[in-house]
């Protein structure tokens, strides 16, 4: 953490209003493109991404400068948006989807191929709430089996299981839209 | 591509990704803060009134306690508490019936009607004989200011009547009779 952010939290901590809306607008576009990875459109990533801030602003004296302020926040945002999901019970972490089977040669054909930004994202979007939020928290977030499994009130087995099958419907949905793409072509 | 690449892959395209925030946004989160800190300070407000309420009212107990001083308004008020004794034969005593009431209180009436005055008329005439009526509550005072036990409470001096009854009973008894050996000694053996 730069000494320009201790110096902004340490003023922010003491309760400066100018302080705290440079800190918005410094870290906003992070925590708003996090909100919006977690939600279904952008009016619901509004309401995450405030209340994140509302908790940010009451949480911050707990703050400790040794961690990262970066990853405070974006583990804020993220329990809010599944806090959020949950309030609204619209997400379920426990989906119950059919099998997903790559066979070899699928493997083979998404080990040659390349998928840019767009696609991926669509290709995560696409797939159950569940696998898609175990898949972003662990690859995308950086989190590890434990902390998703307490994130999400899950058992670390569950979280290990469902990001497995995640990744294989994840490159089953990547190699149909990379046909799909060449048969149009 | 192997999962890990795929993993970092994924990561690297996602790790610094930042969406602008609409433009009303910023505002909009400043004013819900202000309100959320305005409640904070009336409840604070609030919560510290009620605890200057309580002390003070906490402080007036204290002021009015006993212990500390002050005029007890229970003082020189005895309890009553009614004679187990009292009690106990008060429970034992059996109700008479009906039909036995009748009968000695025709019997006492015939002989009170022979022999002198009823109970009606001798209460007449104690009510006559005393200065004046309702002057029963002032004859109490008097007596009791001039240092004379009232009727209420010469049940003090019980225990000396029953001690003189008590001699004149035994006076009554055979004299062979007075060989109780009192407490008993009861010895176990192992």
């Amino acid at each position: 953490m730069n000494s320009e952010d201790v110096d902004l939290i340490e003023r922010c901590k003491k309760g400066n209003a100018q302080a705290e809306r440079e800190l918005y607008r410094r870290y906003s576009p992070m925590m708003f493109g996090v909100a919006i990875r977690y939600s279904n459109n952008r009016h619901d990533a509004e309401d995450i991404a405030q209340d994140a801030w509302v908790k940010v602003f009451r949480y911050l004296k707990s703050f400790s400068e040794n961690n990262s302020f970066q990853g405070w926040l974006r583990r804020i945002v993220v329990n809010t948006a599944i806090t959020h999901y949950r309030r609204q019970k619209k997400h379920t972490h426990h989906l119950d989807i059919d099998e997903v089977y790559a066979t070899p040669q699928d493997l083979e054909a998404f080990n040659e191929a390349e998928y840019n930004k767009e696609e991926i994202e669509k290709a995560i979007n696409a797939l159950p709430n569940g696998y898609a939020t175990v898949f972003k928290l662990y690859v995308i977030e950086g989190f590890k089996h434990k902390e998703i499994a307490e994130t999400l009130e899950i058992d670390v087995n569950t979280s290990k299981s469902q990001l497995s099958r995640a990744r294989k419907a994840l490159q089953v949905t990547l190699l149909n839209m990379a046909r799909i793409a060449k048969k149009k072509g | 591509m192997s999962t890990e690449q795929f993993d970092q892959y994924v990561t690297g395209m996602f790790a610094n990704e930042t969406v602008q925030p609409p433009a009303g946004a910023e505002d909009a989160l400043f004013q819900r803060m202000s309100k959320i800190r305005k409640r904070k300070r009336q409840i604070q407000v609030l919560g510290t009134t009620v605890v200057i309420c309580v002390g003070i009212l906490i402080g007036a107990h204290v002021a009015g306690d006993p212990h500390n001083g002050a005029v007890n308004s229970t003082d020189g008020i005895r309890p009553i508490v009614p004679s187990t004794a009292t009690m106990a034969t008060e429970a034992i005593e059996p109700v008479p019936q009906q039909e036995d009431l009748s009968q000695p209180m025709n019997v006492s009436a015939e002989s009170e009607g022979n022999a002198g005055p009823s109970a009606l008329e001798r209460n007449s005439t104690v009510a006559s004989d005393s200065p004046s009526e309702g002057n029963d509550f002032s004859i109490e005072a008097e007596a009791n200011l001039e240092g004379k036990p009232s009727p209420m409470h010469q049940i003090d001096a019980l225990p000396a009547t029953t001690a003189a009854y008590d001699s004149g009973e035994r006076s009554l008894q055979a004299p062979g009779e007075e060989t109780w050996v009192l407490p008993a000694v009861v010895k176990v053996k192992d």
